[in-house]
């Protein structure tokens, strides 16, 4: 059982605290709640942008970095399609210097012209270095709109293309700040070797005098039921063919999500798994095969992605593929793999909590979606999915019908 | 209610000192020491044997880590799949490879599952049959990565760059060709395993919680007897090459949307006295967020997404290396930075304000490495395999806390002069045709 501790601002800033006396160092979470889905068509890679800009300085401090490097603090962020999250952690003692450094940027920002200019050409090349510049890196970019034609996660969290970056200007950028950028949209979990009252004292300190914004409550359009297979081939100078078939799935609150969580693994989790043992070790048609998740919050997708094996045709390889889906509809999964992927469910969680990081970015994330309390019971809801369940997802997700495929052919030399 | 100052920064207090976590010693039935660490508040573990031999002692490439991977391929027990499946079974997570001097056979498991997950690696140590099928597949495997690596211009770059700094004669310089795939077989396998992989050999590591039960189950099942017979030393010494690596290399690939610059030389290594010292000139050039060539390329004029140096240690050797992707259009210019960076703290005295900054990271750094059981074993474990002990850290706190502007600027000229660098541009930057 994790215990924390749960508090809210008067502002509307949800604060949620966990004590870990194993470690020198207090980690500062923070957690906004706006991700790529917020944006609108023409401006995409507007949130990613904008986390990079919340290191460019703010209202009362011009320089976010130096101050906490001065204090033995490092920090990070990320950026996805649901959420933006920050974190930074310092040695204990110095938690005020990261307090006073996350509220102001909560407060107002302060950057300008210039320092928007380099943060797009720095996402220019983290788009390129990620993505475009890797072998098979933009598969995903290309995945998605093929699976949803008009919900937002239609684009990545990077952008639809690289113009939108070029083009954002610092109007764009202040107001989608006003926007979402406020307490009463924000989650901030704190996880350390901290004292509960003291710590609630630094928030309200800090934090208190930040004034409660109007976020726009979020309409997003749902996305259609596909009703037709889609595929679509791009050639790319790559060594090996490559296969992407992606399934719409539940959204991650629907009863139904741990045991589409755990078919995932059935599948493909560990090397014993279904996929890899058949199409890899066994028929020696894959080099690689994978199936996962989009855990994302509004309905997300199921990915079985592979590379073949030299002198493998894509017809045999989909194929393939197709047969291992087809035993999961089938054939019911027996008791010791479900019992091996619920023993995995478990001690992946059990090692999750060595980083303390880690914990305060599940605790805010569970918040985001449904109460912190999600931590304690999670588990729990793994461990009670029976094997006919999983097959119910299988029979209701692996559909013909439901299905994107991209054919991501090497071109011939 | 008094108004806040949000000017002003906080108090804060000086960096912590270390605890460090100094693992007991003590020595399994048939005299292989094992260290732990009993520590943390999950119930977790990680179990390591390590093993002397590694790339170094191989007679062909690809033999030191293929044989550890392929401890996991079969057994005279078990078939893959039935190693693969208990693993799982138990929610545990293997760990198999081969560095320059040492191989590995790991897992980190739940402490409860230790006796199970314990004696599938002692099967996978004491008797892997290194079948032929498993090999084929896995060598396929392996030839496929090896193509995928090459679209990679990183890959490309530090490739040529060690061959460079070491020469394709010394281990740490041999670069894999495809042939080598195709050269490997079985037989090299079972005789890099007879050789390295017995207790006269070994050394164990554990770390995370348990009590004596676990300790006597890890003497039940590697502390009987002298288990494989004796053990083979390194048998051939390689020297390092003398030249003083001053090339300049470019590597096309026409399809590359950024180019991997790779700047570096060989460098002393932690065992030198000025390890220290050039360990702080690199932390000031690109350790760190807040470096300068961090601040200059990609703070202050969007060259790149990322940029870092760094100072590596090897048994015989080290390295100096700094690293980045940038955009082909301003590759010239990323060049004229970073050496305009080097030449800057090798003539230029650092701020005090600078210093601080830096000696304040590097002693959070330096707490981080004991944060938890598994980082305070691996800590120890990097000293210990260059036979030194936590003094070091002692050490390099009394040296940071000392250090002057006016060394460091004599460390970096020592050291680290630009005229003394291997570059390697990798990619298909502007301007690079006529070279």
């Amino acid at each position: 059982m994790i215990e924390f501790k749960r508090y809210t601002l008067k502002n509307g800033l949800r604060v949620l605290l966990q004590k870990d006396n194993t470690t020198p160092f207090v980690f500062i979470n923070t957690l906004y709640d706006v991700g790529s889905r917020d944006e609108s068509p023409n401006k995409t890679g507007f949130a990613h942008l904008f986390e990079h800009l919340m290191f460019e300085g703010s209202v009362n401090i011009p320089d976010f970095d130096r101050p906490l490097q001065i204090v033995g603090g490092e920090n990070n962020a990320f950026t996805n399609s649901d959420y933006t999250n920050y974190y930074t952690y310092v040695p204990t003692q110095n938690i005020e210097t990261a307090l006073w450094l996350e509220s102001d940027r909560m407060l107002g920002l302060n950057f300008s012209q210039e320092k928007l200019n380099i943060q797009k050409d720095v996402v220019i090349e983290e788009y390129k270095q990620s993505y475009l510049n890797q072998p098979y890196g933009d598969a995903k970019l290309i995945l998605k709109p093929m699976a949803y034609k008009i919900h937002p996660y239609r684009w990545s969290t990077i952008g639809a293309t690289m113009d939108h970056i070029k083009d954002a200007t610092l109007d764009d950028v202040k107001e989608f700040f006003y926007k979402y950028y406020a307490p009463n949209n924000a989650i901030l979990s704190i996880v350390g070797n901290i004292d509960f009252d003291a710590t609630i004292r630094l928030i309200e300190k800090w934090y208190s005098e930040i004034e409660m914004r109007n976020t726009p409550k979020r309409k997003l359009p749902k996305e259609p039921t596909q009703k037709d297979a889609r595929t679509q081939t791009v050639t790319r100078q790559v060594p090996y063919d490559g296969i992407y078939k992606a399934y719409h799935m539940y959204n991650r609150v629907d009863t139904k999500f741990h045991a589409t969580d755990l078919m995932s693994d059935v599948l493909s989790n560990g090397k014993s798994a279904q996929m890899h043992q058949n199409l890899v070790q066994k028929k020696k048609i894959f080099s690689s095969i994978d199936a996962y998740l989009h855990d994302s919050i509004d309905e997300g997708l199921f990915v079985v992605e592979g590379k073949l094996m030299n002198g493998i045709d894509m017809d045999k390889a989909e194929m393939a593929i197709q047969e291992e889906l087809d035993l999961i509809k089938n054939e019911i999964v027996d008791d010791y793999t479900l019992s091996k992927v619920k023993n995995k469910i478990e001690s992946t969680f059990v090692f999750s909590q060595i980083s303390p990081l880690q914990m305060a970015r599940t605790l805010a994330s569970f918040e985001l979606i449904g109460g912190a309390e999600m931590i304690n019971s999670e588990v729990g809801k793994y461990l009670t999915v029976s094997a006919s369940q999983i097959q119910d997802v299988a029979q209701e997700v692996f559909r013909k019908e439901n299905c994107s495929t991209l054919y991501y052919l090497a071109e011939k030399k | 209610m008094s108004i806040l100052n949000r000017k002003i920064q906080p108090d804060f207090e000086p960096i912590p000192g270390i605890e460090y976590i100094e693992p007991k010693v003590l020595k399994l039935d048939n005299g292989i020491e094992l260290f732990s660490v009993n520590a943390g508040n999950l119930d977790i573990l990680r179990l390591e044997l390590i093993f002397k031999g590694g790339s170094y002692a191989q007679k062909e490439p690809l033999i030191a880590s293929s044989t550890a991977v392929m401890l996991a391929e079969g057994t005279k027990k078990m078939s893959a799949q039935k190693i693969a499946e208990s693993i799982d079974f138990y929610g545990a997570f293997p760990t198999l490879g081969a560095n320059r001097h040492s191989s590995n056979v790991g897992v980190y498991t739940l402490s409860k599952y230790l006796p199970q997950t314990i004696e599938i690696l002692q099967d996978m140590v004491f008797q892997p049959t290194f079948p032929q099928d498993e090999f084929a597949t896995m060598m396929n495997k392996r030839i496929q990565g090896f193509h995928v690596q090459h679209e990679r211009t990183g890959f490309i770059a530090r490739r040529e760059f060690f061959k460079l700094l070491f020469s394709i004669a010394h281990p740490y310089g041999k670069i894999t060709e495809l042939k080598d795939y195709k050269n490997l077989n079985t037989e090299q396998l079972f005789d890099f395993h007879k050789r390295y992989y017995n207790s006269d050999n070994c050394k164990i590591l554990l770390a995370g919680k348990f009590d004596d039960t676990i300790i006597q189950k890890v003497n039940q099942t590697f502390g009987q007897e002298n288990w494989r017979g004796k053990s083979f030393s390194e048998d051939k010494k390689f020297e390092i090459p003398e030249n003083n690596g001053t090339e300049r290399v470019f590597i096309k690939k026409e399809n590359a949307m950024q180019s991997t610059i790779c700047i570096g030389k060989k460098m002393i290594n932690k065992k030198h006295s000025d390890y220290i010292g050039v360990k702080i000139v690199d932390t000031i050039l690109g350790g760190f967020f807040g470096s300068r060539l961090m601040q200059n390329l990609r703070e202050d004029k969007g060259y790149t997404y990322h940029i870092d140096s760094m100072i590596a240690s090897a048994r015989d050797s080290g390295y100096f290396l700094i690293e980045t992707d940038v955009a082909n259009e301003v590759c010239k210019d990323a060049l004229d930075e970073i050496y305009k960076e080097i030449r800057r703290i090798r003539q230029e005295l650092v701020s005090v304000e600078e210093l601080e900054v830096v000696k304040n990271q590097i002693l959070s750094e330096m707490l981080k490495l004991f944060d938890g059981p598994f980082g305070a074993m691996q800590t120890f474990w990097s000293m210990k395999e260059y036979d030194m002990t936590f003094e070091f850290f002692d050490n390099f706190i009394e040296v940071v806390n000392k250090i002057t502007p006016t060394e460091i600027r004599d460390y970096a000229k020592k050291y680290l002069h630009e005229d003394s660098m291997t570059q390697v541009v990798s990619g298909n930057p502007d301007g690079f045709d006529t070279d």
